[in-house]
């Protein structure tokens, strides 16, 4: 907790401090919530503009996105693995659950096409697959890479 | 948790804010400590320990 650029705004006091990192988790997952709700209605209602829309679809992105970088780089996903054998054994779950992953989303994302849910062409959806699988194996592997320095240094 | 930082605090005739004071939190603070209702960490343990002049173990340990 110390190493954030966050502490110089927390109050010393240890009991304060937990009780408001607690109120600032809340805040962010009712943001969240509220983020989502209103670009999900606004798709079918169409409440707000377009541009306003995007914003929000942005802003949704940037703390969501704020989170998941900052969990990959701190090396705490993959606990378990402290030498060489873990890291091979997490490296091939690694990519088991990415392939899990991109069949899940095709079979999803398929299921949608067929009840004309979204209007994405069958290239699109295996385009899109492709590059979400080859995302997530980046950063599962960053992670990992992360992970396994920071155990190797305990 | 339960503790017996109460009971030794008093023993040492310090109030609550005294004890806050030295260690660098607040009043309400050592009172959710001494009521149970806030598990303080390692380091107040520890902080609470040297100025009661007490061991972890007399302070919290297995208070029923």
């Amino acid at each position: 907790m110390e190493k954030s650029w966050v502490t110089f705004l927390l109050p010393k006091d240890e009991y304060k401090k937990t009780r408001i990192l607690y109120f600032i988790v809340e805040s962010f997952f009712l943001f969240i919530a509220v983020l989502v709700l209103t670009v999900f209605f606004n798709h079918f209602i169409g409440i707000i503009s377009k541009d306003i829309a995007l914003v929000l679809l942005i802003a949704l992105m940037s703390v969501s996105g704020y989170v998941l970088i900052r969990y990959i780089f701190s090396g705490i996903e993959y606990v378990n693995v402290f030498d060489k054998t873990d890291y091979r054994k997490a490296l091939k779950k690694m990519f088991f659950n990415g392939f899990k992953f991109a069949i899940i989303f095709v079979f999803v994302s398929s299921f949608l096409k067929v009840l004309d849910m979204i209007n994405f062409d069958w290239f699109d959806i295996v385009g899109v697959t492709f590059l979400v699988f080859i995302v997530v194996i980046i950063m599962n592997y960053i992670s990992l890479r992360f992970s396994f320095k920071k155990n190797m240094e305990l | 948790m339960n503790n017996h930082v109460k009971k030794y605090r008093m023993d040492q005739h310090l109030t609550q804010s005294e004890l806050a004071v030295s260690i660098g939190v607040t009043r309400q603070t050592i009172g959710l400590i001494e009521s149970g209702k806030y598990n303080p960490s390692l380091n107040l343990c520890i902080a609470i320990a040297k100025v009661l002049n007490k061991t972890l173990d007399d302070l919290f340990w297995e208070v029923s």
